[in-house]
Protein backbone atom coordinates (compact mmCIF):
# COMPACT_ATOMS: atom_id res chain seq x y z
CA UNK A 1 0.00 0.00 0.00
CA UNK A 2 1.16 3.55 -0.68
CA UNK A 3 1.58 5.83 2.34
CA UNK A 4 2.28 9.13 0.62
CA UNK A 5 2.51 10.63 -2.84
CA UNK A 6 4.59 13.48 -4.23
CA UNK A 7 4.08 14.88 -7.72
CA UNK A 8 6.45 17.47 -9.21
CA UNK A 9 6.09 19.33 -12.52
CA UNK A 10 3.41 16.97 -13.78
CA UNK A 11 0.24 18.24 -15.53
CA UNK A 12 -1.09 21.19 -13.47
CA UNK A 13 0.96 20.31 -10.39
CA UNK A 14 4.04 22.38 -9.78
CA UNK A 15 4.65 20.54 -6.51
CA UNK A 16 1.99 18.44 -4.81
CA UNK A 17 2.32 16.41 -1.63
CA UNK A 18 -0.43 14.09 -0.37
CA UNK A 19 -0.05 12.46 3.00
CA UNK A 20 -1.21 10.28 4.61
CA UNK A 21 -2.81 7.98 2.09
CA UNK A 22 -5.34 5.47 3.40
CA UNK A 23 -6.84 2.21 2.19
CA UNK A 24 -9.60 4.19 0.43
CA UNK A 25 -8.86 7.70 -0.83
CA UNK A 26 -11.49 10.01 -2.24
CA UNK A 27 -10.19 12.92 -4.31
CA UNK A 28 -12.29 16.06 -4.66
CA UNK A 29 -11.79 19.55 -6.03
CA UNK A 30 -13.24 22.05 -8.45
CA UNK A 31 -12.95 21.59 -12.21
CA UNK A 32 -9.40 21.64 -13.56
CA UNK A 33 -7.70 21.24 -10.20
CA UNK A 34 -6.19 17.92 -11.29
CA UNK A 35 -8.32 15.07 -9.93
CA UNK A 36 -7.94 13.01 -13.09
CA UNK A 37 -4.31 14.15 -13.37
CA UNK A 38 -3.70 12.63 -9.96
CA UNK A 39 -5.09 9.28 -11.15
CA UNK A 40 -2.87 9.56 -14.22
CA UNK A 41 0.17 10.16 -12.03
CA UNK A 42 -0.60 6.96 -10.13
CA UNK A 43 -1.12 5.12 -13.42
CA UNK A 44 2.32 6.21 -14.66
CA UNK A 45 3.96 5.41 -11.35
CA UNK A 46 2.61 1.87 -11.50
CA UNK A 47 3.28 1.17 -15.21
CA UNK A 48 4.36 -2.43 -15.59
CA UNK A 49 4.27 -3.06 -19.34
CA UNK A 50 4.25 -1.29 -22.67
CA UNK A 51 0.61 -2.16 -23.39
CA UNK A 52 -0.38 0.05 -20.48
CA UNK A 53 1.42 2.94 -22.17
CA UNK A 54 -0.65 2.37 -25.28
CA UNK A 55 -3.82 2.50 -23.22
CA UNK A 56 -2.73 5.42 -21.05
CA UNK A 57 -4.00 8.38 -23.06
CA UNK A 58 -7.51 6.90 -23.27
CA UNK A 59 -7.62 5.49 -19.74
CA UNK A 60 -9.41 8.53 -18.35
CA UNK A 61 -9.78 10.90 -21.31
CA UNK A 62 -10.88 10.95 -24.93
CA UNK A 63 -7.89 10.47 -27.20
CA UNK A 64 -6.63 9.05 -30.45
CA UNK A 65 -4.43 6.25 -29.21
CA UNK A 66 -0.86 6.05 -30.45
CA UNK A 67 -1.22 8.73 -33.05
CA UNK A 68 0.96 11.75 -33.76
CA UNK A 69 -1.91 13.85 -32.40
CA UNK A 70 -1.89 11.83 -29.24
CA UNK A 71 1.79 12.61 -28.69
CA UNK A 72 1.23 16.32 -29.24
CA UNK A 73 -2.18 16.56 -27.59
CA UNK A 74 -1.58 14.29 -24.61
CA UNK A 75 2.01 13.33 -23.81
CA UNK A 76 3.47 16.80 -24.18
CA UNK A 77 0.82 18.13 -21.83
CA UNK A 78 2.00 15.84 -19.06
CA UNK A 79 4.83 18.31 -18.56
CA UNK A 80 3.91 21.19 -16.25
CA UNK A 81 2.85 24.15 -18.38
CA UNK A 82 3.97 22.09 -21.40
CA UNK A 83 7.54 22.94 -20.49
CA UNK A 84 9.39 19.92 -21.86
CA UNK A 85 12.64 21.07 -20.27
CA UNK A 86 11.18 19.99 -16.93
CA UNK A 87 11.42 16.39 -15.76
CA UNK A 88 8.12 15.49 -14.11
CA UNK A 89 8.63 13.24 -11.11
CA UNK A 90 6.10 11.07 -9.29
CA UNK A 91 7.24 9.53 -6.03
CA UNK A 92 5.38 7.31 -3.57
CA UNK A 93 6.34 5.79 -0.25
CA UNK A 94 5.00 2.27 0.16
CA UNK A 95 4.30 0.75 3.57
CA UNK A 96 7.29 -1.51 3.07
CA UNK A 97 10.42 -1.14 0.99
CA UNK A 98 12.01 1.79 -0.75
CA UNK A 99 10.34 4.69 -2.53
CA UNK A 100 8.80 4.10 -5.94
CA UNK A 101 9.41 6.78 -8.56
CA UNK A 102 8.55 7.53 -12.14
CA UNK A 103 10.22 10.32 -14.08
CA UNK A 104 9.46 11.64 -17.54
CA UNK A 105 12.18 13.08 -19.73
CA UNK A 106 11.56 14.74 -23.08
CA UNK A 107 14.17 13.94 -25.73
CA UNK A 108 14.68 15.37 -29.20
CA UNK A 109 14.25 16.71 -31.81
CA UNK A 110 14.95 15.36 -34.40
CA UNK A 111 13.63 12.10 -32.91
CA UNK A 112 11.20 13.41 -30.39
CA UNK A 113 10.13 11.00 -27.69
CA UNK A 114 9.31 10.82 -24.01
CA UNK A 115 11.45 8.57 -21.85
CA UNK A 116 9.95 7.01 -18.76
CA UNK A 117 12.35 6.07 -15.97
CA UNK A 118 11.32 4.10 -12.93
CA UNK A 119 12.82 4.07 -9.45
CA UNK A 120 16.43 4.91 -10.34
CA UNK A 121 15.43 8.10 -12.16
CA UNK A 122 17.59 9.48 -14.92
CA UNK A 123 20.99 8.14 -13.82
CA UNK A 124 19.95 4.82 -15.34
CA UNK A 125 21.48 4.29 -18.78
CA UNK A 126 18.17 3.29 -20.37
CA UNK A 127 14.62 4.34 -19.66
CA UNK A 128 12.11 1.59 -18.87
CA UNK A 129 9.68 2.83 -21.52
CA UNK A 130 9.71 5.14 -24.54
CA UNK A 131 6.88 6.99 -26.20
CA UNK A 132 7.33 8.56 -29.63
CA UNK A 133 4.73 10.02 -32.00
CA UNK A 134 2.70 7.01 -33.11
CA UNK A 135 4.70 4.38 -31.24
CA UNK A 136 5.71 3.19 -27.81
CA UNK A 137 7.85 0.45 -26.34
CA UNK A 138 9.52 -1.04 -23.29
CA UNK A 139 9.83 -4.21 -21.27
CA UNK A 140 7.92 -5.58 -18.33
CA UNK A 141 8.54 -4.42 -14.79
CA UNK A 142 7.27 -5.56 -11.42
CA UNK A 143 4.81 -3.08 -10.02
CA UNK A 144 1.67 -3.12 -7.91
CA UNK A 145 -1.03 -4.22 -10.32
CA UNK A 146 -3.50 -1.46 -11.15
CA UNK A 147 -7.13 -1.60 -12.08
CA UNK A 148 -8.83 1.30 -13.85
CA UNK A 149 -12.45 2.25 -13.83
CA UNK A 150 -13.10 5.27 -16.00
CA UNK A 151 -16.45 6.86 -16.70
CA UNK A 152 -16.82 4.69 -19.84
CA UNK A 153 -18.72 1.43 -19.51
CA UNK A 154 -16.75 -1.77 -20.00
CA UNK A 155 -17.21 -4.23 -22.86
CA UNK A 156 -20.15 -6.54 -22.05
CA UNK A 157 -18.14 -9.60 -23.17
CA UNK A 158 -15.32 -8.75 -20.80
CA UNK A 159 -17.82 -8.20 -18.00
CA UNK A 160 -19.34 -11.61 -18.71
CA UNK A 161 -15.94 -13.30 -18.57
CA UNK A 162 -15.18 -11.48 -15.34
CA UNK A 163 -18.43 -12.64 -13.81
CA UNK A 164 -17.73 -16.16 -14.98
CA UNK A 165 -14.45 -16.10 -13.09
CA UNK A 166 -16.17 -14.75 -10.00
CA UNK A 167 -18.79 -17.51 -10.16
CA UNK A 168 -16.02 -20.11 -10.11
CA UNK A 169 -14.64 -18.83 -6.79
CA UNK A 170 -15.93 -20.06 -3.44
CA UNK A 171 -19.07 -18.07 -2.52
CA UNK A 172 -18.24 -15.56 -5.28
CA UNK A 173 -21.77 -15.64 -6.72
CA UNK A 174 -23.39 -15.07 -3.33
CA UNK A 175 -21.06 -12.21 -2.56
CA UNK A 176 -21.73 -10.42 -5.85
CA UNK A 177 -25.49 -10.96 -5.48
CA UNK A 178 -25.43 -9.41 -2.04
CA UNK A 179 -23.44 -6.40 -3.29
CA UNK A 180 -25.59 -5.88 -6.39
CA UNK A 181 -28.89 -6.09 -4.49
CA UNK A 182 -28.03 -2.68 -3.03
CA UNK A 183 -28.73 -1.13 -6.44
CA UNK A 184 -31.32 -3.68 -7.59
CA UNK A 185 -33.22 -5.17 -4.66
CA UNK A 186 -35.28 -7.41 -7.00
CA UNK A 187 -32.17 -9.26 -8.10
CA UNK A 188 -32.51 -13.00 -7.44
CA UNK A 189 -29.76 -14.51 -9.52
CA UNK A 190 -27.00 -13.64 -12.00
CA UNK A 191 -25.99 -16.05 -14.73
CA UNK A 192 -23.19 -16.22 -17.31
CA UNK A 193 -24.66 -17.50 -20.56
CA UNK A 194 -23.87 -17.60 -24.26
CA UNK A 195 -27.21 -17.51 -26.03
CA UNK A 196 -26.03 -15.48 -29.02
CA UNK A 197 -22.51 -15.22 -30.45
CA UNK A 198 -21.08 -13.59 -27.38
CA UNK A 199 -21.48 -14.43 -23.71
CA UNK A 200 -23.34 -11.99 -21.48
CA UNK A 201 -24.36 -11.70 -17.85
CA UNK A 202 -28.08 -12.20 -17.34
CA UNK A 203 -30.04 -11.06 -14.30
CA UNK A 204 -33.10 -12.75 -12.83
CA UNK A 205 -35.40 -10.09 -11.42
CA UNK A 206 -38.39 -12.35 -10.85
CA UNK A 207 -39.73 -12.06 -14.39
CA UNK A 208 -40.38 -15.02 -16.72
CA UNK A 209 -37.08 -14.35 -18.53
CA UNK A 210 -33.60 -13.42 -17.41
CA UNK A 211 -32.66 -9.90 -18.48
CA UNK A 212 -29.29 -9.18 -20.15
CA UNK A 213 -27.26 -6.98 -17.77
CA UNK A 214 -26.60 -4.72 -20.76
CA UNK A 215 -30.30 -3.78 -20.67
CA UNK A 216 -30.15 -2.63 -17.09
CA UNK A 217 -29.04 0.79 -15.86
CA UNK A 218 -25.54 2.20 -16.25
CA UNK A 219 -25.00 2.15 -12.49
CA UNK A 220 -25.78 -1.57 -12.34
CA UNK A 221 -23.34 -2.41 -15.15
CA UNK A 222 -20.62 -0.19 -13.76
CA UNK A 223 -20.86 -1.66 -10.28
CA UNK A 224 -21.01 -5.22 -11.58
CA UNK A 225 -17.74 -4.62 -13.42
CA UNK A 226 -16.19 -2.90 -10.42
CA UNK A 227 -17.08 -5.55 -7.85
CA UNK A 228 -16.15 -8.46 -10.14
CA UNK A 229 -12.80 -6.89 -10.97
CA UNK A 230 -12.04 -6.22 -7.32
CA UNK A 231 -12.73 -9.88 -6.56
CA UNK A 232 -10.73 -11.59 -9.31
CA UNK A 233 -8.25 -9.20 -10.88
CA UNK A 234 -5.62 -9.48 -8.11
CA UNK A 235 -5.04 -5.74 -8.51
CA UNK A 236 -3.46 -3.86 -5.63
CA UNK A 237 -4.41 -0.34 -6.65
CA UNK A 238 -7.81 0.65 -8.01
CA UNK A 239 -8.28 3.98 -9.80
CA UNK A 240 -11.90 5.12 -10.26
CA UNK A 241 -12.83 8.34 -12.02
CA UNK A 242 -16.13 9.93 -10.95
CA UNK A 243 -17.18 7.03 -8.79
CA UNK A 244 -20.77 8.22 -8.30
CA UNK A 245 -21.52 8.21 -12.04
CA UNK A 246 -24.83 6.50 -12.75
CA UNK A 247 -25.53 5.69 -9.11
CA UNK A 248 -28.40 7.12 -7.06
CA UNK A 249 -27.21 8.92 -3.91
CA UNK A 250 -29.49 6.88 -1.65
CA UNK A 251 -27.49 3.68 -2.20
CA UNK A 252 -24.03 5.23 -2.08
CA UNK A 253 -23.40 4.47 1.60
CA UNK A 254 -24.03 0.76 1.05
CA UNK A 255 -21.87 0.80 -2.06
CA UNK A 256 -19.02 2.37 -0.11
CA UNK A 257 -19.44 -0.34 2.50
CA UNK A 258 -19.12 -2.92 -0.26
CA UNK A 259 -16.01 -1.24 -1.67
CA UNK A 260 -14.54 -0.94 1.82
CA UNK A 261 -15.09 -4.64 2.55
CA UNK A 262 -13.64 -5.77 -0.79
CA UNK A 263 -10.68 -3.40 -0.56
CA UNK A 264 -9.87 -4.85 2.86
CA UNK A 265 -10.39 -8.52 1.98
CA UNK A 266 -8.59 -8.34 -1.38
CA UNK A 267 -5.88 -5.95 -0.12
CA UNK A 268 -6.63 -3.22 -2.67
CA UNK A 269 -5.88 0.48 -2.20
CA UNK A 270 -8.57 2.63 -3.79
CA UNK A 271 -8.25 6.11 -5.31
CA UNK A 272 -11.54 7.57 -6.52
CA UNK A 273 -12.63 11.02 -7.64
CA UNK A 274 -15.98 12.70 -7.19
CA UNK A 275 -17.79 16.02 -7.45
CA UNK A 276 -20.72 14.81 -5.41
CA UNK A 277 -21.54 16.01 -1.90
CA UNK A 278 -23.79 12.97 -1.40
CA UNK A 279 -20.93 10.67 -2.37
CA UNK A 280 -18.61 12.27 0.22
CA UNK A 281 -21.21 12.06 2.97
CA UNK A 282 -21.96 8.45 2.04
CA UNK A 283 -18.27 7.51 2.17
CA UNK A 284 -17.86 9.20 5.55
CA UNK A 285 -20.91 7.39 6.92
CA UNK A 286 -19.77 4.05 5.54
CA UNK A 287 -16.27 4.29 7.00
CA UNK A 288 -17.51 5.74 10.30
CA UNK A 289 -19.34 2.43 10.69
CA UNK A 290 -16.09 0.47 10.35
CA UNK A 291 -13.53 -0.19 13.08
CA UNK A 292 -10.55 1.63 11.68
CA UNK A 293 -11.93 4.41 9.43
CA UNK A 294 -9.23 3.60 6.86
CA UNK A 295 -10.39 6.43 4.62
CA UNK A 296 -9.23 9.94 3.74
CA UNK A 297 -10.60 12.71 1.61
CA UNK A 298 -8.01 14.68 -0.35
CA UNK A 299 -9.25 17.99 -1.67
CA UNK A 300 -7.27 19.56 -4.51
CA UNK A 301 -7.53 23.32 -4.48
CA UNK A 302 -5.92 26.21 -6.22
CA UNK A 303 -4.27 28.75 -3.90
CA UNK A 304 -2.51 31.73 -5.44
CA UNK A 305 -2.16 29.93 -8.75
CA UNK A 306 -0.81 26.59 -7.50
CA UNK A 307 -2.68 23.41 -6.72
CA UNK A 308 -2.33 22.02 -3.20
CA UNK A 309 -3.90 19.01 -1.52
CA UNK A 310 -5.66 19.19 1.82
CA UNK A 311 -6.17 15.82 3.49
CA UNK A 312 -9.24 15.48 5.67
CA UNK A 313 -9.14 12.90 8.44
CA UNK A 314 -12.26 11.65 10.18
CA UNK A 315 -12.83 14.50 12.61
CA UNK A 316 -11.89 17.22 10.15
CA UNK A 317 -14.33 15.84 7.58
CA UNK A 318 -17.09 15.31 10.14
CA UNK A 319 -16.74 18.90 11.38
CA UNK A 320 -16.61 20.28 7.84
CA UNK A 321 -19.81 18.47 6.92
CA UNK A 322 -21.56 19.64 10.08
CA UNK A 323 -20.16 23.16 9.87
CA UNK A 324 -21.22 23.41 6.22
CA UNK A 325 -17.72 24.03 4.92
CA UNK A 326 -17.18 23.08 1.29
CA UNK A 327 -15.19 19.89 0.78
CA UNK A 328 -16.10 19.11 -2.84
CA UNK B 1 -27.69 17.17 12.06
CA UNK B 2 -28.43 16.12 8.51
CA UNK B 3 -25.01 15.78 6.89
CA UNK B 4 -26.66 15.38 3.50
CA UNK B 5 -27.60 19.06 3.51
CA UNK B 6 -25.53 20.74 0.83
CA UNK B 7 -23.11 23.28 2.36
CA UNK B 8 -23.94 26.94 1.98
CA UNK B 9 -21.34 28.68 4.10
CA UNK B 10 -18.69 30.04 1.78
CA UNK B 11 -16.02 32.39 3.09
CA UNK B 12 -16.64 35.66 1.30
CA UNK B 13 -15.47 38.44 3.63
CA UNK B 14 -12.11 39.64 4.89
CA UNK B 15 -13.29 39.61 8.52
CA UNK B 16 -14.43 36.35 10.06
CA UNK B 17 -15.95 35.60 13.43
CA UNK B 18 -16.13 32.03 14.69
CA UNK B 19 -18.70 31.37 17.41
CA UNK B 20 -20.17 28.34 19.12
CA UNK B 21 -23.68 27.31 18.11
CA UNK B 22 -26.70 28.83 16.45
CA UNK B 23 -27.60 30.94 19.48
CA UNK B 24 -24.25 32.69 19.46
CA UNK B 25 -24.49 33.14 15.72
CA UNK B 26 -27.78 35.03 16.05
CA UNK B 27 -26.51 37.04 18.98
CA UNK B 28 -23.35 38.15 17.20
CA UNK B 29 -25.17 38.88 13.96
CA UNK B 30 -27.31 41.38 15.86
CA UNK B 31 -24.38 42.82 17.82
CA UNK B 32 -22.18 43.24 14.73
CA UNK B 33 -25.06 44.92 12.94
CA UNK B 34 -25.42 47.32 15.87
CA UNK B 35 -21.67 48.05 15.77
CA UNK B 36 -21.63 48.46 11.98
CA UNK B 37 -18.99 45.75 11.52
CA UNK B 38 -19.06 43.88 8.20
CA UNK B 39 -17.87 40.43 9.23
CA UNK B 40 -18.96 36.90 8.37
CA UNK B 41 -19.99 34.58 11.19
CA UNK B 42 -19.34 30.85 11.23
CA UNK B 43 -20.68 28.36 13.74
CA UNK B 44 -17.95 25.95 14.85
CA UNK B 45 -20.64 23.66 16.34
CA UNK B 46 -19.20 22.93 19.80
CA UNK B 47 -16.06 23.52 21.84
CA UNK B 48 -14.96 19.92 21.37
CA UNK B 49 -15.19 20.41 17.59
CA UNK B 50 -13.29 23.69 17.47
CA UNK B 51 -9.92 22.05 16.78
CA UNK B 52 -10.97 20.10 13.64
CA UNK B 53 -13.17 23.02 12.56
CA UNK B 54 -10.20 25.40 12.67
CA UNK B 55 -8.06 22.92 10.73
CA UNK B 56 -10.73 22.70 8.04
CA UNK B 57 -11.58 26.41 8.07
CA UNK B 58 -7.97 27.59 7.83
CA UNK B 59 -7.31 25.09 5.02
CA UNK B 60 -9.95 26.65 2.78
CA UNK B 61 -8.48 28.45 -0.24
CA UNK B 62 -10.71 31.48 0.38
CA UNK B 63 -9.30 31.73 3.88
CA UNK B 64 -5.74 31.67 2.59
CA UNK B 65 -6.40 34.20 -0.12
CA UNK B 66 -8.90 36.59 1.40
CA UNK B 67 -9.16 36.63 5.18
CA UNK B 68 -7.36 39.52 6.85
CA UNK B 69 -8.58 39.03 10.41
CA UNK B 70 -10.58 36.55 12.39
CA UNK B 71 -11.70 36.04 15.93
CA UNK B 72 -12.84 33.08 17.97
CA UNK B 73 -15.37 33.61 20.74
CA UNK B 74 -16.25 30.86 23.18
CA UNK B 75 -17.61 30.39 26.69
CA UNK B 76 -15.45 29.78 29.71
CA UNK B 77 -17.54 26.67 30.27
CA UNK B 78 -19.08 24.23 27.88
CA UNK B 79 -21.76 21.57 27.83
CA UNK B 80 -21.01 17.92 27.38
CA UNK B 81 -24.11 16.25 26.03
CA UNK B 82 -22.80 12.71 25.93
CA UNK B 83 -22.85 11.11 29.37
CA UNK B 84 -24.39 12.58 32.47
CA UNK B 85 -22.26 15.67 32.95
CA UNK B 86 -24.13 18.75 31.89
CA UNK B 87 -21.40 21.33 32.04
CA UNK B 88 -17.66 21.33 32.39
CA UNK B 89 -16.16 24.44 33.91
CA UNK B 90 -12.92 25.89 32.70
CA UNK B 91 -11.28 29.04 33.91
CA UNK B 92 -11.03 31.73 31.25
CA UNK B 93 -7.27 31.06 31.22
CA UNK B 94 -7.83 27.37 30.55
CA UNK B 95 -10.35 28.15 27.82
CA UNK B 96 -7.89 30.60 26.25
CA UNK B 97 -5.08 28.02 26.34
CA UNK B 98 -7.37 25.43 24.80
CA UNK B 99 -8.26 27.68 21.84
CA UNK B 100 -4.59 28.64 21.38
CA UNK B 101 -3.73 24.95 21.14
CA UNK B 102 -6.43 24.48 18.48
CA UNK B 103 -5.13 27.48 16.54
CA UNK B 104 -1.61 26.09 16.62
CA UNK B 105 -2.90 22.73 15.35
CA UNK B 106 -4.41 24.64 12.43
CA UNK B 107 -1.02 26.21 11.68
CA UNK B 108 -2.00 29.66 12.95
CA UNK B 109 -0.27 32.11 15.26
CA UNK B 110 -1.68 32.52 18.75
CA UNK B 111 -2.46 35.83 20.42
CA UNK B 112 -0.51 36.69 23.58
CA UNK B 113 -3.58 37.38 25.71
CA UNK B 114 -7.37 37.14 25.52
CA UNK B 115 -8.94 40.06 23.65
CA UNK B 116 -5.57 41.03 22.13
CA UNK B 117 -5.07 40.49 18.38
CA UNK B 118 -1.92 39.15 16.78
CA UNK B 119 -0.23 41.66 14.51
CA UNK B 120 0.79 39.45 11.57
CA UNK B 121 -1.74 38.73 8.82
CA UNK B 122 -4.24 37.37 9.34
CA UNK B 123 -4.89 39.17 12.61
CA UNK B 124 -6.21 36.67 15.15
CA UNK B 125 -8.02 37.37 18.42
CA UNK B 126 -9.73 35.26 21.09
CA UNK B 127 -12.47 36.32 23.44
CA UNK B 128 -13.60 34.17 26.35
CA UNK B 129 -17.13 34.98 27.44
CA UNK B 130 -18.42 36.69 29.44
CA UNK B 131 -15.50 39.15 29.77
CA UNK B 132 -12.19 37.23 29.52
CA UNK B 133 -11.89 37.41 33.29
CA UNK B 134 -14.80 35.68 35.02
CA UNK B 135 -16.23 32.22 34.49
CA UNK B 136 -19.51 32.06 32.63
CA UNK B 137 -21.09 32.10 29.22
CA UNK B 138 -23.01 34.26 26.79
CA UNK B 139 -26.07 34.17 29.06
CA UNK B 140 -23.95 35.54 31.92
CA UNK B 141 -23.11 38.55 29.81
CA UNK B 142 -26.65 39.14 28.56
CA UNK B 143 -28.11 38.75 32.01
CA UNK B 144 -25.60 41.19 33.46
CA UNK B 145 -26.72 43.79 30.97
CA UNK B 146 -30.34 43.69 32.19
CA UNK B 147 -29.99 42.66 35.83
CA UNK B 148 -30.83 45.61 37.98
CA UNK B 149 -31.14 44.71 41.63
CA UNK B 150 -34.96 44.81 41.37
CA UNK B 151 -35.12 42.47 38.38
CA UNK B 152 -32.67 40.18 40.09
CA UNK B 153 -34.82 40.07 43.22
CA UNK B 154 -37.98 39.29 41.20
CA UNK B 155 -36.37 36.35 39.43
CA UNK B 156 -34.85 35.01 42.66
CA UNK B 157 -38.26 35.15 44.30
CA UNK B 158 -39.73 33.23 41.40
CA UNK B 159 -37.20 30.38 41.76
CA UNK B 160 -37.56 30.34 45.55
CA UNK B 161 -41.33 30.15 45.19
CA UNK B 162 -41.06 27.28 42.68
CA UNK B 163 -38.68 25.48 45.02
CA UNK B 164 -41.14 25.73 47.91
CA UNK B 165 -43.70 24.09 45.64
CA UNK B 166 -41.44 21.08 45.28
CA UNK B 167 -39.55 22.01 42.10
CA UNK B 168 -35.81 21.45 42.32
CA UNK B 169 -33.51 24.38 41.62
CA UNK B 170 -32.43 24.43 37.97
CA UNK B 171 -28.94 23.00 37.51
CA UNK B 172 -27.86 25.87 35.30
CA UNK B 173 -29.14 28.90 37.17
CA UNK B 174 -27.66 31.42 34.74
CA UNK B 175 -29.56 29.96 31.81
CA UNK B 176 -32.72 29.52 33.90
CA UNK B 177 -32.61 33.16 35.04
CA UNK B 178 -32.12 34.29 31.44
CA UNK B 179 -35.08 32.23 30.25
CA UNK B 180 -37.22 33.57 33.09
CA UNK B 181 -36.29 37.10 32.11
CA UNK B 182 -37.03 36.47 28.42
CA UNK B 183 -40.37 34.87 29.26
CA UNK B 184 -41.41 38.25 30.70
CA UNK B 185 -40.45 39.86 27.38
CA UNK B 186 -42.84 37.74 25.35
CA UNK B 187 -39.98 35.58 24.05
CA UNK B 188 -41.19 32.09 24.71
CA UNK B 189 -38.54 30.39 22.63
CA UNK B 190 -35.75 30.64 25.21
CA UNK B 191 -32.98 31.52 22.80
CA UNK B 192 -30.92 34.56 23.64
CA UNK B 193 -29.92 34.68 20.00
CA UNK B 194 -33.50 35.24 18.99
CA UNK B 195 -33.87 37.79 21.74
CA UNK B 196 -30.87 39.59 20.26
CA UNK B 197 -32.60 39.72 16.89
CA UNK B 198 -35.61 41.29 18.64
CA UNK B 199 -33.50 43.99 20.25
CA UNK B 200 -33.94 42.85 23.85
CA UNK B 201 -30.36 43.36 24.98
CA UNK B 202 -29.20 46.92 25.68
CA UNK B 203 -26.05 47.03 23.56
CA UNK B 204 -24.90 50.29 25.12
CA UNK B 205 -24.77 48.76 28.60
CA UNK B 206 -21.29 48.66 30.15
CA UNK B 207 -21.49 44.88 30.41
CA UNK B 208 -20.97 44.66 26.66
CA UNK B 209 -18.04 47.11 26.59
CA UNK B 210 -15.11 44.60 26.66
CA UNK B 211 -16.74 42.52 23.92
CA UNK B 212 -17.57 45.62 21.90
CA UNK B 213 -13.98 46.90 22.11
CA UNK B 214 -12.70 43.51 21.04
CA UNK B 215 -15.01 43.27 18.02
CA UNK B 216 -14.14 46.77 16.90
CA UNK B 217 -10.51 45.58 16.60
CA UNK B 218 -11.53 42.80 14.20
Amino acid sequence: MLKSLQIDSFRGFRKLQIEPLRRVNLVTGENDTGKTGLLEALYLLLLSNANQIGAFSSAFRSSQRNSEDDFRGFWEWLFFEKNTKLKPLIRAKPTEGTDMTCQLVYAGPPHEHVQIYQDAETNQPQPKFNVAPGSYGGGNTTRLKILIQSTHLGEPVNDAELYNRVSLTASGEERILELMRVVEPRLQKLRYSKITNQPLVYAHLGFAHFLPATQMGQGFSRLLTLFCEMMVSEAKVLLIDEIENGIHYSVLTEIWKGISALAESEDIQVFATTHSWGCIVAAHEAFAATDGYDFALHRLQRVKGDVEAITYDREMLETSLKGELEVR
Amino acid sequence: MDLRKVPHRPITKTKQLLVEGRTSELFFAAFLRHLGIDAEIHDFCSVSELRPFLRAFCARPEFKQMVQSFAVVRDAEFSVKAGQIETVCETPQQAFASVCSSLAAAGQLTPPLPAVFTQAAPKIGLFILPNCRDPGMLETLCLESVMTSRVCACIEQFFSCMEREGNARPRNLIKARTFAFLACKDIYDPLIGRASQKGIWPWVNDAFLPLKNFLLEL
